[in-house]
Order: structure tokens, then C-alpha cells, then sequence
């Protein structure tokens, strides 16, 4: 396409060509003819204190029909201006209007540039999510978030993840761990469900997505919403409750999260691309090396028994050589093995993005490749073997996105979108694990190590692995996973006459995932492990597909000059259905063979799952004045996992918006803006698949094939139900140049899906699912931010938000309290009547001079008594402390006492896991015309964590007592020289620092951890335009970025690695999935990564 | 306004209508609904899953006995197993008791619900006789196993909580097992199942064995001497005379049904190890040789490293696997049981003639009465070498006055011996008859 136009510039801002260049680039060539009484407007809209161009601002002339959308240059070109003087507007969503006034000269062009002011305050934004269809959020009664990404094109933002942390008040994601790939958890207002997963349901384009983990072992499960590109979200619009959600219905509960894709615009193809290159680094000044003392294996107490000396000069020899020390018997050395596992991780992520279009056709397309090789490499330090290779920590994805939009006719739009993304995860195995490669180093004992044998020799345990298997052989365990991920869905919207519209969307969500764990054959390479050291091999492989059909309308009318109705009707249905097969054993005949049809011994599983729904709603909104709007609706669901006598589930809502600033004589501008709302809303959750069936399940013997008992079924399962109501105001302050949003809610769970324990003799020992529980929780949402600094070429704008968030558990309808962890004394969350969901509860030391319970008598000893006792070298096993018998839940006291000095040991409160407060707070700074500054911190105060790796290193007797303090005091209590009031001294400390396992589960190991994390900063400079253009592009920008880059913990004495990190990972419901959410243990802490970028468009 | 009235209208019949529809009706393949196994067709299915259920809930609830006793100590990352190596044997919260106690419990329940059924298809039908006595077996080795290892329990059934039995009432427990036992090797006699008759007379032999002893430990141990089993004998000469080559009736694994939690623990977790007093361990805490020799001959002992080998899975010196079998009677049992009656009433010869029987099967010297060896301590010992990993041990400990060095001076098993295992938290949170809360209502 060719034409030729006269322009006559106005700026020097527009070279010759430029015009030419900028029409072909928005594929727009005006009529000659039309050029004759017409002229040309052209200009660049940028953000009026950064100069930072903006794209997408909506430019346009008013009353005439000609406007256009900005690139990313900021650049709009508007032909066929009619001659004369004529009002240029400007609109973009977070900044306020601007309007321009030219003179349009026949036959010519005119530069007309704007500079826009941001605002603090959008409540003209469009949001679809919960409303039906697109609205104002200012005519919402309900809360609702949008995470805008063209906000965060300088962020350090590799995943999904990264983009939903630490951006909306509320809305929590949990980190989880540091290894490769592990996905974050997300936590909207806390729990909304005892026993089902409490994460909101995701759309993508218009249909339900799966949300699970891709769950291998331990931690380093990646989430499936890391699958969708971050390059290809333009927003993500998120509902934070029942009040919001209703419309979604059951599973709704614990709120929605909607992902759009970016879409295309008319227009020559425009480029998008970036490239990334990250350096990973863990940090490990909260690691305490390992520390030890040889004496410990002395046989006899004093240390001078037969053999005795022998051995200790064996262990002293072997240090010298292993460590270069000679340690004494009773002297304490360290060493830092953890530094020694970790490298600096490399990660690299290229994405581009091509999208355009005609007036009838648009589409976006993007790819994106991304690889990481994280920092835990422990297999630097050992001799490779020829025949194994040590399992990596690496994850690889390649996700394409396209979205097409199809307008036949004015009446008829046609969207077809796609998501496809292949992933494969290595992660070495880990977790609360005795065959992790990280928590077996955490778990050495120096006096243990040997030097390293050559390679292929057996009999070295370089790290010094007290049990189970060397660290060596650990790494050679195979723990990885293949993924695909597909979701396509069309969108059909008609709109026969102005004001009704229907809208129809179909779509597949499919997952397969196959996943492997494997010892080869000879894993143990160092001739320690004694677990199927002929090898073995687990195969799973799962696919889910998910069909959504979601059919609406809606009908817009009026009812004189005020009154706007806007009615909406649907229906959806979704199919849900899993299939898992797989198979394993035991036993390879050789190395080399690594399938399972080679195995001695093999077993097979398979299931099978399906959940229908079905459902309709109704909603109805009025409004008047454009300042008054008031909706009521209800939802009502049909699903296949509630019992027979159970049918159909109904959900209300009603919210109520107004905005006097809008509707009043408002000139204040003071306080520019005001919008106050309320809304009230039920949504449901509801039971597992088959839990209304009572079930035998396979139970095979040698005598051949047999049942046993599985499910114990429940035929009146209906949905658990949240109400939730919310009352919050925004206001404008400044001429909206800063808002605060503030929020109150109110939730109260009822018919709660409790598992309840019935007897275990009864016979069927799983828990059952009955409605029986209510829980509550409330909080205040708080968000502000604002312009601190605005001037040309220097802006300075803050923000910070908080949540405060209080939950209990009210009843449990009679069931027993339900322990995280099952019969695993070590975890310590619990579900109880009365305290939060999650609180600890466990042991606590006596608070008198002397606890300890040196006789089992349960009583403090005296003085004279205790020093006789220390009369002597003492092992920590022989001795407990003396521990607090609360019982702050309902154990009926005396029911169970045993030597743990009485009832109620365990039951001590000792926190809670979920934090009073959480937010975030930054700023951006915009400096120079080009550079850009941002930093963002993110804090959770009010919450203990467990630090359950921790008590393993001090407490326990054959894999730990390897902190410095525990054997600076084992040391001291061991020692035949010590004195008795030294050894009482140590034991003393032992007991309230210390000692933390069973039977004093909980004690020493609950500890306050508030936290801050510097989570983003981030420094961008984009090229100035006259060079970049000489490239050929349109923008160009380079960033250095850094993530979790510094951990402070205030007011806390937390001794743990990092408090964000889980010991489950990113994982799939269920109790400990739901409620270990503050219990560390032997996850990668979370690693600081510096990220190069570069975005180019053309 | 007409669309306002017709669309709603739509939307809401759709959903109605397909709330109807069979989309909803989703069935489950994974299992079987409960009114499937009351078919005749499930009944073998049944059975042969009481016998999966017993083999766990047997696995299960052993390894913290023996763990309390002298026959496995712990080596391993979970500390609760060493509180049942000091003694703690009365922890309602130790995890390991508390892990085992539901296996035990579906056991029970699983094994008397077999009965139940396959009562009612005999009654009904003949060809069931073989696999009701079979129920009945099972249903008697697992509350022989109850009664012989747990201090209380309860019977539930699904949402009906049982009332605690109580201590000094379990003995009832071993005689419900005997009935049960009765009722089997009835049941295959009348059938001409040689084969399962033995089995289940040695079975018998050994619970009304256990039932015995069961007096001696209760209320609290007394230290004594051998016992008279009159009770057991019959069946105990009758498997002894029926079987020979060493016979053992035991619980079998594989990968094809399921495996031995147990056997797991110490032979691939190495979780627990076999104890020091039997065996010697390498750095590593693998066994590289025998610490037990026999009194007589002086060097290991041959009875250890048999049962040794066959735990492992051939060689002692091996790591082993999780397959097995778990001895639940053996014809060293059975002449166990005839050479202490023999010796509690002063036949000496016949005393001697079983251990030496017993002590030929391995290829050990002859044992002399009146020797340097006491014929008391030559019955401890033989016992102790051939009812190893068996569940007996603790029982013998406590009635014998045995103590292992590990057991604190504070500890159940020292301050109360015939200490067994006790109902553990989970059931007691959860039975009304135990967490305070009652039952009415």
C-alpha cells in the first residue's frame, strides 16, 4: 500500500517520513480526496511527570467519531480532522482526562502533543469479573480488584506469580519455597473452607482453568497459572469473597481470580519484544552451619570405656583429613556445608509478540521461552559417577497465547483464544524428607564425614549423613515431570439492537501431566542407603479437562433521564473430570533399565473423577442519575457431588454504589472523589467428588483380589455456604491526585465441610465429610496512594495498602479437633473451636527455675536434686524438660494421662499462622525523562511460624543436635570436666531452647515472625525516542530488576531459615495443604534474583 | 419489555431442566458402593479383604511392640519410636501407636464384618462354608493379635462408637478370637481342609497360649517361670504331628497385594533395626554379624540367623525389603508351647526332646538338661531365638522379668509391667465414650 501525503510539521519532534512511517505503523491511509477539506492531527501522548509515552490512551475528537488508541510510542495519528478549530481528547484509565484544543488547517498535518496527569482514583475502569458484563467498577457495590500489567512492564516479573504478589490488599500469595519452578499459593481473605482447598477459582478468558499444583515431591511443585505467560495478560480482575462472587456460585467461596489475554488492535503488526537474563542467588545468613563435637560417640558416659579412646582418635584423624581440624573431645567445630550446595542460578526468559488487524479482524500472538537452572547444585562438590547423572533443578516452559477477534458484522463479535504450554520440571527430591538432597546436608553431623572416595568407590559420607543415605546418594534420586497445558474457548457475542446483548462462551481447559520418581539401580553410590538400592520407579500420569459453556445476556434500558437498567440472565455448566493412572515398584535387574516393566515387583493404580455443575443466575441493576446503582441477584447450582437428598444450592446477592462526588454538587477538590458501597452476597464450596459415596475399595491379599474399606459416605453433602458483607468508600483527595480505598468485611461460613474423625475401630478410618461446621472472619482493607512528587521530568508517587484479617473457628458441630499432619506429632496446626483455623497448639516448658523432669516424677526438682543429678556427664535423651499441661481445647483432662506429666502437654495455644496484618507498600520515582525507579515491599505482621527444621537440627538425637548452640550445650552436659552447675546451667537452656520433638511436640519450635521483604526494586531506562527510531523501533527499554532481595523480621527472634517458605510447597488441598501454612521445613529459602531486561517494539 | 420477562425465563428453565438431566448422575468406578459387597458375588472379594486389612493392622500395631521390647531399637529420624525404646509404652500421643492404632481398629471391624457377611451367604448357601471359616480364621488371628498386644480397646461400628473394653476385661478379646478359632477349624473340618484345619489349630494353639499368659500379665506382671498351656496342647501335638520341614503358617506380601509397613521400616527406611543384644551393626547401621550366640555351642546363634534370613529375604547380611512374611504360627511354636507345659510340670525329658526337636531344624548341638545351661534359661533362650519378630516377645519380657538396659527407670513398661499398648489419641478424640464429651445425642 502506497500514498503520498503533504504534511506540514509543526515540531521538530516529527521528522520527514515520520508521518509516513507512523500511518503505516497503525495501518491507517487517509483518502486523498478527503485530504483536500480534512487535515491530519498527529501527536504523542505521554504520562505528564515521567514522560513515559502511554499506550492505549484512547484519543478522539468528540462528537465526530474519530478517535484512535495510542501505540507503544505513545503515538496517535488522526486523519480526516475536518478544518478548523476542533477539542482533542485524551481518556486512559488511572489518569486524568485531557483535552487539547487545535486548529486543523486543510491539507495539513498538526502536532498535538499531551501530557497526562495521573490519577489515584479509576472508578470509570471497565471490569467484567462477577458483574456480568462489562461495567464501571464505580457502579459495583462489591469489592474488586484489577492488577493492571501495563503497570508493571518495568517490574522484575518472570510468572504469573510475581504478578499477583503484593498488589492488591487481601490478596495473599505465598511464596512457598526457593526451589526451581515452585508456583505460589493464593489466599484471598484468609480461609473460606475447613476441609476444601481454600484457592479462588481461576478464569481465563471467560472459562475456568485448573489451578493445581504439578505436584512432584516435597516442594517445587510449579502452579499451572505459571503456565500463562505474563507478557500475554493484559489484566487480571479479582473477586474477594462471596459478596462479590455470587454469580460464580458454588466454589466460588473463596473468591474468583480472572486472567484476559491481551488482545489485538487494527492496525499494521506491531512488535512486542523482550528478553531476560536473572542471576539466583539463596541467601544464607539465616543457614547456622553445622556444628558437632567428636565426644558424642563415646560409649560409655565418662568417656574412658573400652574402645573409647580408639574411636575418638579415629574421629579426630578423619576430621583432620576431612576438615583440616583436630578437634578435642568435647570441642565444638563448625562447619558450613549449605554455602558449599548452592551456586548462583541462571534464568533466561524470551518472549515476543506480534498483533494487529483490520477493522474486521484483529489478533495478538505471543510466545514466550523461559528456562531456569536454580542455584542448588550440590553436585559441584562430588565426583560424577559415569553411569548416573545427579538430578537437576531446572524448570523449562514454552507457552504460546493467540487470540483472534472476529467482527463479521456490527452486531456480531467473535473471539477465538488459546493457551499452549509445554513445561518440564527437574527438582532433586526434598522436603520433610530423609532422602532429600537439601534437608539430608541440613541433617549432617560433622563427626561423621569422611574424605571423598574416587569416583565409583563406595564407602565415603562426605557431609557426614547420619542415617538413611549420603547426601550423594540422595542426588541421584530422579524427580521430574512433563506438562502440557491447553485452553482454547470462543466467544460469540450478538447484539441484535442497542442495549441487548448475548454472549456465548465455550471452552476445554486440558492438563496431562506425566510425572516420575526413580531410584536407578545402585543409587547407592556410597554404600549407605539401604532403600531399594536395586531402584526403583513411580509413574503418574494425570489429565484433567475442564469444559466451560457459559451462556448470558443482557438488556440495557432507561426509564426516563435518570434511570438505567441493566438486567442479566444466564446459565453455565462445567465438567470437570481427572484421570490418574499409574504404576510402580521396586527391583531393577541392572543398571541402564528405567521402565517399569523392568521392576521384580510392580503395582498399578488408576482413578477417576468427574464433577458436573450446572447453574443460573439472575441480576438486576439500577441506576440512577449515573450516581445511585443498586443490584440484586442470585445464582442457583445444581452439582454432582452433593448428596441424593440434596438438589439445588441458591446464592443472593445485593450491593448497593454511590458516588455523591458524581452525583452532587461536588466542587471540593480537597476531597475531589467520593464513592461509598455496601454489598451482601452468598457463595458456596462444595464436597469432594465422591464423597457422598459410602465405598469399598481395592484391598487385594494373596489369596487374590479383595475390598476393603474406603470412603464413608455422607448422602446429605450439600454446599458449605459464605456470607459475606462489605462496606468500604474510596475517596479522591487532591483533585485525585491520591485516593484511599477503605473496606470492612464480614464472613460467616455455615453447613462448613468438617472431616470428622468417627471411630477408628468403626472400620472405616478415613474421616467423613458433614456439614456441620461455621466459621468466621472479618477484616479492614486499606489502601492509599497518591502523588507525593509531581513535576515536569521528576515524579515521585507511593502507594501502600494493608489488611488486617481476624478468623475463627466457631463450631466444629461436635467433631473432634483435626490435626494437621494426622498421627505426626511434629506438625502443630489445628482446627479447634474458638481459635483461627491453623492455630498451634502443642507443648510449652514450665515456667519455674529448674523445668526439668530428670525422674519422671513431673515435678521441678530442686536445686540439691538437680545438681546431684548433674553430678555426672548426661546424655539430652535421659532428661525432658518440664512442660505446661494446658489444655486449651476441649481434651476431657485426665482422659489420657501418661508419663507426658498429665493431660493436655500437647495443648498449649501457642499461635496462630495467618497474620494480622499483611500488605504492601513502594513508590515509583521518574527522573531525567527516562529513568524509572520502583521498589516494592511486602509485610505480614501478627503470625508465628514453625520452624520445624530447626527443631529437628537442635533436638534430635540421631539426625540433628547439629545447631552451634545445641552442641555448644551438648558439648557442656557430655563433658566429664564440666561442673554440675555448668551441666545444670546447659540443661537448663537445653529445655527452654532446645528440646522440641516428642513428646514435646511444639516446644521451642513456634515462634512471632513478623516480616518485610523487599520483594521488587527495579531501576528502567528507556532510550530516547530520535535514537531508538533510528533503529527502526518504536521503544526500546532496558531494566535491572531485583527480587526478594533483602528479609527483614522485625520484633522477632524467628531462628529459621526463611518464614515464607512451607513445607509443603505449592500443593492440592486437604488439611495440610490448606493449614501448614506457617510451618517451615527444609525448603530452599527463597532466592534473590537480579534480572536484566530489555523490550523492544516496533 | 419482552425480552426483561422471556430471557430469565430461558436461563432459569435451562438450568432446571438440566438439573434434571443425567449430567448431574455421576457415577464412581474407583470403588465399590456398599450395597456391592452384601452380593454373593463379592463375598470371596471379601474375605480375601479381611485378610488385607488384618496383614496391615497386624504389620502395623507390631512394630511399636516389638520396638518396646528388646527385638528392634530405633536408628532412625522419628524420635517417638526411641520413647517406645525407653519403655514409653503407654503414650496415647506417640505417633507410632497412634499411626498403627486405625489399622488395627479397620482390621477388627473388617474381620468381623467378613464373618457377619459370609454368615449370612452360608446360611443361605453351602459353597460359602469354606470361605466363612476362613473369615472366621482371620477374624480370630486378629483379635488374638488384640488381645495379646493392647492394654484396651474399643469396638466400633461406622458412626456407632464403642465403648472401651477395659483392661482387666480384655482377656475377653483372646476368648472371642478362641471362639472364633473354634469356629474355623470346625468349619474346615467339616470340609476336609487339612491344610486350613492346621492353620488354624496352630493359630488356636497359640491364643489360647497367649490367653494364658495373658493371666499371668494382668492386672500386673509377676515375674515367674514356665506355665502350663493345657489348652493348647491338643493343637499344639496336632500341628506337630500333622506338619514337619520346619512349618510356619504365616502372612505373605507382595508387590501384587500389599506390602509390610513393618518390614519397610527396618528393612528400607531403616527406621528400626534389629536389636543390638541379637545383632552387630556396621557404621551405616546395617547388620554385619550376629551378637546373640547360642549358650551351648557358644557361637551365633543358628535359630537367629535363620529367621535373620528369612526376614531379609535370604541373607541376613543384606539390606532386605518389604515383603517378608510375617510368622504367625510355626511348628517351633507349637513345640515351644509343648516343651514349657512340659517343663511348668516337671517332665523334664519331654522338655528336652522339644528344644532339641526345635534345635535340629537349624542343626544345632543337643541341648542337656542339668548342663551349665538352666533348663529355665534354655526355654527363654529357645523361645526368645524362635518366636522372634512375632509379636510374643514383650509378653515373654514382662512374665519373665525381663527388662530391656534401654527402658528408663520413669517408664511404663519398668513402673507398670504387662504395660501393653493403649487406645490411642485419635480414637480418644474421637469415641464419645472417651473424649468427655458422651454419647447422648
Amino acid at each position: 500500500m502506497t500514498f503520498t501525503l503533504s504534511a506540514r510539521l509543526t515540531s521538530g519532534m516529527f521528522k520527514g517520513g515520520l508521518v509516513l512511517a507512523l500511518a503505516l505503523m497503525l495501518g491507517w491511509a487517509p483518502t486523498p480526496a478527503a485530504a483536500q477539506e480534512t487535515g491530519t492531527l498527529v501527536g504523542t501522548v505521554l504520562d505528564a511527570a515521567s514522560r513515559r509515552p502511554l499506550e492505549a490512551v484512547q484519543v478522539y475528537i468528540g462528537g465526530t467519531g474519530i478517535g484512535a488508541l495510542t501505540n507503544a510510542a505513545g503515538r496517535f495519528l488522526l486523519f480526516n480532522v475536518p478544518a478548523g478549530e476542533q477539542t482533542l481528547a485524551a481518556d486512559m484509565v488511572g489518569y486524568r482526562s485531557g483535552s487539547l484544543t487545535v486548529t486543523v488547517s486543510a491539507g495539513e498535518s498538526v502536532v498535538a502533543d499531551f501530557g497526562l496527569d495521573q490519577t489515584a482514583i479509576a472508578l470509570d475502569q471497565i471490569v467484567v469479573t462477577g458483574a456480568g458484563i462489562a461495567t464501571e467498577r464505580r457502579k459495583l457495590g462489591n469489592t474488586i480488584a484489577v492488577v493492571d500489567a501495563a503497570g508493571l512492564e518495568n517490574n522484575p516479573i518472570s510468572t504469573f506469580s510475581d504478578m499477583l504478589a503484593a498488589r492488591v490488599p487481601g490478596v495473599v500469595l505465598l511464596p512457598t519455597s526457593g526451589s526451581t519452578g515452585e508456583g505460589g499459593r493464593i489466599r484471598i481473605r484468609g480461609s473460606s473452607s475447613l476441609s476444601q482447598l481454600n484457592e479462588p477459582i481461576i478464569y481465563l478468558d471467560g472459562i475456568r482453568i485448573d489451578r493445581s499444583a504439578v505436584s512432584l515431591s516435597g516442594t517445587g511443585n510449579p502452579s499451572r497459572l505459571d503456565d500463562i505467560p505474563p507478557e500475554s495478560i493484559d489484566r487480571i480482575e479479582i473477586l474477594k469473597g462471596a459478596a462479590a462472587a455470587t454469580l460464580y456460585g458454588t466454589e466460588a467461596s473463596n473468591g474468583v481470580i480472572q486472567i484476559f489475554t491481551k488482545r489485538g488492535r487494527a492496525g499494521a503488526p506491531s512488535f512486542n519484544l523482550t528478553a531476560d537474563w536473572s542471576a539466583l542467588n539463596v541467601p544464607t545468613n539465616r543457614i547456622l552451619p553445622i556444628a558437632d563435637f567428636i565426644g558424642r560417640d563415646c560409649g560409655s558416659t565418662d568417656c574412658t570405656g573400652a574402645g573409647d579412646a580408639a574411636k575418638l582418635a579415629e574421629i579426630a584423624s578423619r576430621m583432620q583429613q576431612r576438615f583440616g581440624i583436630t578437634p578435642g573431645p568435647y570441642e565444638v567445630f563448625t562447619h558450613d556445608i549449605i554455602p558449599e550446595m548452592l551456586t548462583t542460578g541462571i534464568a533466561q526468559n524470551y518472549s515476543a509478540s506480534v498483533s494487529g488487524g483490520v477493522e474486521s479482524f484483529q489478533y495478538f500472538v505471543s510466545g514466550r521461552f523461559s528456562g531456569e537452572d536454580g542455584s542448588y547444585n550440590p553436585a559441584q562438590n562430588f565426583p560424577v559417577l559415569p553411569s548416573l547423572d545427579p538430578e537437576e533443578d531446572t524448570n523449562r516452559r514454552v507457552g504460546i497465547t493467540s487470540n483472534f477477534t472476529i467482527i463479521p458484522s456490527s452486531k456480531i463479535r467473535i473471539g477465538v483464544n488459546t493457551l499452549f504450554s509445554d513445561m518440564e520440571q527437574h527438582t532433586p527430591d526434598n522436603g520433610n524428607n530423609i532422602y532429600g538432597v537439601f534437608s539430608s546436608a541440613l541433617m549432617t553431623q560433622l563427626r561423621r564425614a569422611t574424605p571423598q572416595a574416587e569416583a565409583g568407590v563406595t564407602g565415603s559420607n562426605f557431609y557426614g549423613a547420619p542415617a538413611f543415605a549420603t547426601t550423594r546418594e540422595n542426588m541421584y534420586q530422579v524427580n521430574k515431570s512433563n506438562s502440557s497445558h491447553f485452553a482454547g474457548s470462543t466467544n460469540i457475542a450478538y447484539t441484535p439492537t442497542d442495549g441487548l446483548r448475548f454472549d456465548a462462551t465455550f471452552g476445554l481447559d486440558f492438563t496431562s501431566d506425566d510425572r516420575v520418581f526413580m531410584r536407578p539401580y545402585a543409587w547407592h553410590v556410597d554404600g549407605f542407603g539401604g532403600n531399594s538400592v536395586n531402584g526403583d520407579r513411580a509413574v503418574r500420569e494425570d489429565r484433567s479437562r475442564e469444559i466451560t459453556t457459559d451462556l448470558k445476556g443482557s438488556y440495557i434500558s432507561t426509564f426516563g433521564a435518570s434511570i438505567e437498567n441493566t438486567f442479566l440472565f444466564g446459565g453455565q455448566g462445567f465438567l470437570r473430570q481427572r484421570q490418574s493412572a499409574g504404576g510402580g515398584g521396586s527391583v531393577f535387574p541392572g543398571p541402564g533399565l528405567e521402565t517399569i516393566a523392568a521392576l521384580a515387583n510392580q503395582s498399578t493404580s488408576e482413578s477417576w473423577t468427574r464433577v458436573t455443575q450446572l447453574g443460573g443466575y439472575l441480576q438486576d441493576q439500577v441506576g440512577y442519575n449515573d450516581w445511585i446503582f443498586t443490584t440484586v441477584g442470585g445464582r442457583w447450582d445444581a452439582n454432582s457431588a452433593f448428596g441424593e437428598d440434596f438438589t439445588t444450592a441458591f446464592y443472593p446477592k445485593a450491593s448497593i454504589s454511590i458516588v455523591p462526588s458524581q452525583g452532587l454538587d461536588w466542587t471540593n477538590s480537597t476531597f475531589s472523589t467520593l464513592r461509598i458501597r455496601a454489598a451482601i452476597g452468598k457463595s458456596g464450596l462444595q464436597p469432594d467428588a465422591f464423597a457422598k459415596f459410602t465405598t469399598y475399595v481395592p484391598g487385594p491379599s494373596e489369596e487374590g483380589a479383595g475390598v476393603r474399606p474406603g470412603n464413608l459416605g455422607n448422602e446429605t453433602l450439600k454446599p458449605e455456604v459464605s456470607t459475606e458483607w462489605e462496606i468500604g468508600a474510596e475517596l479522591g483527595l487532591f483533585d485525585d491526585r491520591w485516593s484511599v480505598d477503605v473496606t470492612y468485611w464480614d464472613r460467616t461460613v455455615k453447613d462448613a465441610l468438617v472431616s470428622r474423625q468417627f471411630s477408628v475401630t468403626g472400620g472405616f478410618t478415613q474421616r467423613q465429610l458433614v456439614n456441620i461446621g461455621e466459621m468466621i472472619g472479618s477484616g479492614v482493607e486499606v489502601a492509599l496512594q497518591g502523588a507525593l512528587l509531581q513535576r515536569e521530568g521528576l515524579s515521585l508517587n507511593v502507594f501502600a495498602n494493608t489488611a488486617y484479617m481476624t478468623e475463627k473457628v466457631t463450631s466444629l458441630g461436635g467433631a473432634p479437633p483435626l490435626k494437621t499432619g494426622g498421627s505426626y506429632p511434629r506438625y502443630r496446626a489445628w482446627l479447634v473451636e474458638g481459635w483461627a483455623p491453623g492455630a498451634f497448639f502443642g507443648s510449652k516448658v514450665a515456667d519455674v527455675a529448674i523445668p526439668l523432669n530428670i525422674d519422671g516424677s513431673c515435678t521441678e526438682p530442686t536445686s540439691a536434686e538437680a545438681l546431684a543429678y548433674f553430678a555426672v556427664p548426661r546424655n539430652p535423651s535421659n532428661f525432658k524438660p518440664l512442660a505446661v499441661g494446658n489444655s486449651d481445647f476441649g481434651t476431657a483432662s485426665g482422659a489420657y494421662a501418661s508419663h507426658n506429666c498429665g493431660a493436655g502437654l500437647l495443648d498449649t495455644h501457642l499461635g496462630k499462622p495467618t497474620p494480622d496484618y499483611a500488605g504492601s507498600a513502594g513508590f515509583n520515582l521518574a527522573f531525567l525523562d527516562n529513568f524509572e525507579l520502583g521498589a516494592l515491599f511486602e509485610y505480614r505482621f501478627g503470625s508465628q511460624v514453625q520452624d520445624l527444621s530447626g527443631m529437628f537440627r537442635r533436638a534430635n538425637p540421631v539426625i540433628g543436635r547439629n545447631t552451634p548452640r545445641a552442641a555448644e550445650l551438648g558439648s557442656i552436659l557430655h563433658n566429664p570436666a564440666s561442673s554440675a552447675q555448668a551441666r545444670l546451667d546447659a540443661a537448663i537452656a537445653w529445655a527452654r531452647e532446645v528440646e522440641g520433638l516428642a513428646p514435646m511436640s511444639g516446644m521451642n519450635g513456634i515462634y512471632d515472625a513478623n516480616v518485610i521483604r523487599l520483594r521488587e526494586v527495579s531501576l528502567s531506562y528507556r532510550i530516547p525516542s530520535d535514537i531508538v527510531e533510528g533503529w527502526g523501533l518504536s521503544t526500546a527499554t532496558v531494566n535491572l530488576g531485583a527480587r526478594n532481595l533483602k528479609l527483614w523480621m522485625p520484633g522477632s527472634i524467628y531462628p529459621g531459615m526463611d518464614p515464607e517458605t512451607n513445607v509443603n510447597g505449592r500443593c492440592n488441598g486437604g488439611l495440610n495443604c490448606n493449614f501448614l501454612n506457617s510451618t517451615e521445613g527444609w525448603a530452599i529459602p527463597i532466592p534473590r534474583r537480579l534480572t536484566f531486561s530489555t523490550r523492544v517494539t516496533f | 419489555m419482552k425480552n426483561r420477562i422471556t430471557a430469565p425465563a430461558i436461563a432459569v428453565a435451562a438450568v432446571v431442566a438440566l438439573s434434571g438431566c443425567n449430567l448431574l448422575d455421576v457415577t464412581n468406578p474407583n470403588s465399590l458402593v456398599e450395597e456391592s459387597i452384601m452380593l454373593e458375588a463379592a463375598a470371596n472379594g471379601v474375605v480375601n479383604g479381611s485378610l488385607n486389612r488384618i496383614s496391615n493392622g497386624i504389620s502395623d500395631v507390631w512394630e511399636g511392640y516389638l520396638v518396646t521390647s528388646d527385638e528392634l531399637y530405633w536408628i532412625g529420624s522419628r524420635d517417638a519410636w526411641g520413647q517406645l525404646d525407653q519403655g514409653y509404652v503407654g503414650n496415647p500421643e506417640n505417633e507410632f501407636l497412634d499411626g498403627a492404632f486405625p489399622s488395627l481398629g479397620q482390621g477388627v471391624w473388617m474381620a468381623q464384618n467378613a464373618v457377619e457377611i459370609l454368615s449370612e451367604h452360608a446360611a443361605n448357601n453351602s459353597a460359602f462354608a469354606k470361605d466363612l471359616a476362613r473369615a472366621q480364621l482371620y477374624n480370630g488371628m486378629m483379635l488374638m493379635v488384640t488381645g495379646e498386644v493392647q492394654e484396651d480397646m474399643t469396638f466400633s461400628n461406622k458412626m456407632d462408637d464403642g465403648a472401651p473394653v477395659g483392661p482387666a476385661a480384655m482377656s475377653g478379646v483372646l476368648d472371642r478370637a478362641i471362639s472364633n478359632l473354634d469356629a474355623a477349624v470346625s468349619g474346615f473340618q467339616a470340609l476336609g481342609e487339612t491344610d486350613l484345619e492346621i492353620n488354624a489349630r496352630a493359630v488356636r494353639a497359640r491364643a489360647t497360649m497367649s490367653r494364658t499368659i495373658w493371666n499371668v500379665l494382668n492386672p500386673n506382671a509377676t515375674a515367674g517361670g514356665a506355665l502350663t498351656f493345657a489348652s493348647s496342647l491338643a493343637d499344639a501335638n496336632f500341628v506337630i504331628g500333622a506338619t514337619g520341614g520346619d512349618w510356619q503358617f504365616q502372612l505373605k506380601f507382595s508387590s501384587g497385594s500389599m506390602s509390610c509397613n513393618m518390614c519397610w521400616n527396618v528393612n528400607e527406611r531403616k527406621e528400626n533395626q534389629i536389636d543390638l543384644s541379637l545383632v552387630t551393626v556396621d557404621a551405616s547401621n546395617d547388620i554385619n554379624g550376629i551378637a546373640m550366640n547360642d549358650p551351648v555351642s557358644g557361637v551365633a546363634d543358628l535359630a537367629l540367623i535363620k529367621r535373620l534370613n528369612q526376614w531379609k529375604g535370604g541373607n541376613y547380611l543384606t539390606s532386605g525389603n518389604q515383603y517378608p512374611p510375617l510368622v504367625i504360627s510355626s511348628e517351633r511354636l507349637m513345640r515351644l508351647i509343648v516343651a514349657e507345659d512340659a517343663l511348668a510340670n516337671g517332665n523334664v525329658a519331654a522338655f528336652e526332646a522339644q528344644i532339641d526337636a526345635i534345635r535340629a531344624l537349624d542343626g544345632e548341638v543337643e541341648f542337656n538338661s542339668g548342663g551349665a545351661v538352666s533348663d529355665t534359661a534354655m526355654l527363654m533362650h529357645t523361645r526368645r531365638m524362635n518366636v522372634f519378630l512375632m509379636g510374643l516377645r514383650l509378653g515373654d519380657m514382662y512374665r519373665w522379668g525381663i527388662t530391656d538396659p534401654m527402658w528408663h527407670s520413669a517408664s511404663d513398661a519398668i513402673l507398670t509391667p504387662g504395660h501393653m499398648l493403649p487406645i490411642t489419641i485419635v480414637e480418644i478424640r474421637a469415641n464419645c465414650n472417651l473424649n468427655g464429651q458422651g454419647c447422648a445425642g
